[in-house]
């Protein structure tokens, strides 16, 4: 069966949803900040890094200058002694790999001796480092370039050696981009962490690890470009040229002539190493939900839902009548068990219940059946003894009419009325019997079309008597059609009857609604009823008049009171003697007004 | 008008009240047409009567049959069932003239092809009454079958 989130299985279920998800968001808040938190770090850790570099690519530049100086005041050098020289700087170079060669030139451009053989004798005269060292007299840094011999990125580096304020020679190094290298291999930084060296116009100089097709070319515009052209120094978060994601810091390698950029680049997934431990708990923790999720589910079909599921079963069962059913839950404490067991004890009753109503149906059907036995002997049986006496008194009266005296003949009378009026009695009582028994079922009564049956009943004493009946519309009710015609013949009848001698009868029917019931009233002008017999004239044969003043056994209004009971409701009488009567009746007003 | 005929009408009267028996004939003595009435007291007699059967076996067909419901040992239903039942005699008209008047017993009774329901008046003049328009019809007014 469908169970929505309505259902107790889905609330169940929401209910450990409302326990987990808090949980989980508290570990997705601790996850984004840990992201944060590394991706600062290594940001920091990259930009912590580049200036590192800068600033001992600065010493190394401030050093070499130093270097050159100090070369410049040697004897040998100064001398042009060549032999010396050459070892001096291959000397050099040994010690400091960073330098690509020493060079000594004369001021015509001759070489006069190198750190590394090399296969030309003199430099092209218009080549800068040599020019401006001679034109300015002082240090001239080179920019970075691709070596010409090596392939490598290298910048040279040159200062005069004077004599007497004449340049005669010139001293140089080629400086390459090795350093590097090694600062980033003995460094701390995750393995994969870039170093580029950028110029100005975003043209790639050095990368470490080597990435020999990308040396020259330009990484292209874009914003992180831009952001290194108009800083100094900055962190920031791209695409690397491999495609990877990395965390950038940059900064401004200083001490040459040219705007180099110096940027580190730790790839992210690197920096986020960290991060991967919290994800991980993420993950237990949602497996650990849907665990608890799912057993939330089957044990709640296992423990609640099977029973409560059976306990609908049984409801339903019940209203259909099956009252034997029974849930079968003896097991559980809980309170599911305890409902089970109460709702079984309920079933039991209702059982009984059932069982005694069922005895006393039979036991009013039975009685019913007695009643009708009873009815139909008092119709049959009891008649026939009466009219034997009311018959035969009254041919002995024919027969022997001349024999007989006046006295005789009065006695006959007494005796001949006498039967009439046991006759009369039978039949009232059994009318009386009936309206219990003989009831048709209840229907639609419109009561306009009861009062114009009851009219047509009574047009003999109506038209005698002058009767006037006055009633506005009449409700629809529910009820039995000839007992409701019955009902107010009785009472309309008996206002003609009980009239003031010499006053036309006036009787009036009123209806209000009250609630599910309807009041009527019915109205006369007739002779009232003392008002110490007002309780009493609902009861059968109470009469209170004699016969000769008003003929009648006295059954019409116990049968009014009968009929009124059967359709649930009551009858009243209020009364003034000598001014008229109102009956007070309500019927149960399931009917349309 | 019916048939002119020399003998009396043959009447087999099923009454087990020999006072009802007794203001019948009675009232049946005073009518003009001469009438035999039989009385049997029960619905076995009735059916002998018809039958002819043991003290029976010289009775004559009666031209009508009246009849009350309420018998000793085989009561009017059960005998009225029978006749109409019965190729010979079905054909005799059957009056039930009984005290009851409820709707079961009248319903009962044309089910079972009565001719005619009839219920007994208190007052001795209508039972007269009553009697003289049983003559009037049956005896005078309708052709009744021959036997």
């Amino acid at each position: 069966m469908a169970i929505g989130i309505s259902g107790l299985r889905g609330r169940l279920v929401l209910l450990v949803l409302f326990a987990v998800i808090p949980a989980l968001g508290v570990l997705l808040f601790t996850a984004f900040s840990e992201i944060r938190y590394e991706m600062d770090r290594a940001l920091k850790d990259a930009h912590r890094f580049a200036r590192y570099a800068a600033e001992h690519n600065n010493s190394a530049m401030n050093g070499t200058k130093h270097l050159l100086l100090g070369l410049s005041k040697i004897p040998q050098i100064r001398d042009m002694d060549a032999p010396a020289c050459e070892k001096i700087f291959t000397d050099l170079i040994d010690v400091y790999p960073s330098y690509e060669n020493i060079l000594l030139v004369d001021a015509s451009g001759s070489i006069v001796c190198s750190g590394r053989p090399l296969t030309i004798t003199r430099i092209p005269t218009n080549t800068e480092w040599f020019t401006k060292a001679v034109s300015e007299g002082s240090f001239y840094f080179g920019s970075y370039r691709l070596g010409l011999v090596t392939g490598a990125t290298e910048f040279s580096l040159s200062f005069p050696v004077e004599d007497n304020g004449a340049v005669k020679s010139v001293l140089s190094t080629t400086f390459n981009l090795s350093w590097f290298r090694a600062i980033a291999a003995g460094s701390q930084l995750p393995e994969g962490t870039t170093l580029t060296v950028l110029d100005s116009s975003g043209k790639i100089l050095a990368m470490y690890p080597d990435a020999g097709d990308w040396i020259g070319k330009s990484i292209g515009r874009s914003k992180a470009v831009e952001m290194m052209q108009n800083n100094n120094d900055g962190m920031f978060r791209a695409i690397g040229l491999d495609g990877e994601k990395r965390l950038f810091g940059f900064t401004t390698m200083t001490g040459q002539g040219t705007n180099l950029r110096l940027m580190v680049g730790i790839p992210e997934k690197l920096a986020m190493e960290p991060v991967k431990k919290v994800f991980f708990y993420i993950g237990v923790w949602i497996v650990f939900s849907t665990i608890v999720l799912i057993t939330a589910w089957v044990a709640g079909s296992l423990f609640a839902l099977n029973k409560i599921n059976r306990l609908v079963n049984v409801t339903k069962e019940l209203s259909t009548g099956n009252l034997s059913i029974r849930t079968g839950i003896r097991s559980g404490r809980g309170d599911l068990g305890q409902l089970a067991r109460a709702f079984d004890s309920m079933a039991e009753a209702l059982q009984e219940r059932d069982r005694e109503l069922e005895a006393q149906t039979e036991e009013l059907e039975r009685s019913n059946e007695e009643l009708e036995q009873f009815a139909y002997i008092a119709s049959h049986d009891l008649q026939e003894p009466l009219r034997m006496i009311s018959s035969y008194t009254q041919l002995l009266a024919k027969r022997y009419k001349d024999q007989l005296d006046n006295d005789a003949n009065e006695f006959i009378n007494y005796a001949v009325d006498g039967a009439n009026r046991m006759q009369v009695l039978i039949n009232d009582l059994l009318s009386y019997s009936r309206v219990g028994t003989k009831g048709e079922d209840f229907s639609h009564v419109d009561l306009n079309s009861v009062l114009e049956a009851v009219k047509a009943n009574l047009k003999g004493v109506i038209e005698e008597t002058g009767a006037v009946i006055k009633y506005s519309k009449l409700p629809t009710v529910m009820a039995d059609n000839s007992q409701m015609i019955q009902l107010f013949q009785n009472l309309i009848g008996n206002a003609v009857k009980f009239r003031r001698e010499g006053v036309t009868p006036e009787i009036e029917i009123t209806s209000k609604k009250e609630g599910n019931l309807f009041r009527f009233v019915v109205k006369d002008n007739g002779i009232g009823i003392d008002k110490k017999y007002l309780d009493r004239i609902f009861v059968i044969f109470q009469r209170l008049h004699t016969k000769e003043e008003f003929p009648g056994t006295g059954i019409g209004l116990a049968i009014c009171k009968k009929i009124v009971e059967r359709h649930g409701g009551e009858i009243s009488v209020e009364s003034a003697e000598g001014k008229g009567s109102d009956f007070t009746f309500t019927l149960q007003g399931k009917g349309r007004e | 008008m019916g048939t002119n005929r020399i003998t009396p009408f043959e009447i087999l009267l099923v009454e087990d009240n020999a006072g009802d028996a007794r203001l019948l004939k009675e009232a049946f003595r005073d009518i003009d047409t001469p009438c035999n009435i039989n009385v049997v007291k029960d619905g076995v007699d009735a059916l002998r009567f018809l039958y002819r059967q043991d003290e029976f076996f010289s009775s004559p067909r009666p031209d009508l049959i009246l009849l009350d419901l309420n018998l000793p040992r085989k009561d009017g239903r059960e005998v009225l069932a029978d006749v109409k039942q019965n190729e010979s005699v079905k054909s005799i008209p059957v009056i039930v003239l009984t005290t009851s008047s409820s709707e079961k017993d009248i319903q009962t009774a044309y089910g079972l092809y009565a001719n005619s329901y009839i219920k007994k008046p208190v007052d001795l003049d209508e039972f007269e009454h009553v009697v003289k328009t049983i003559e009037q019809f049956w005896l005078k007014l309708a052709f009744l079958p021959e036997g």
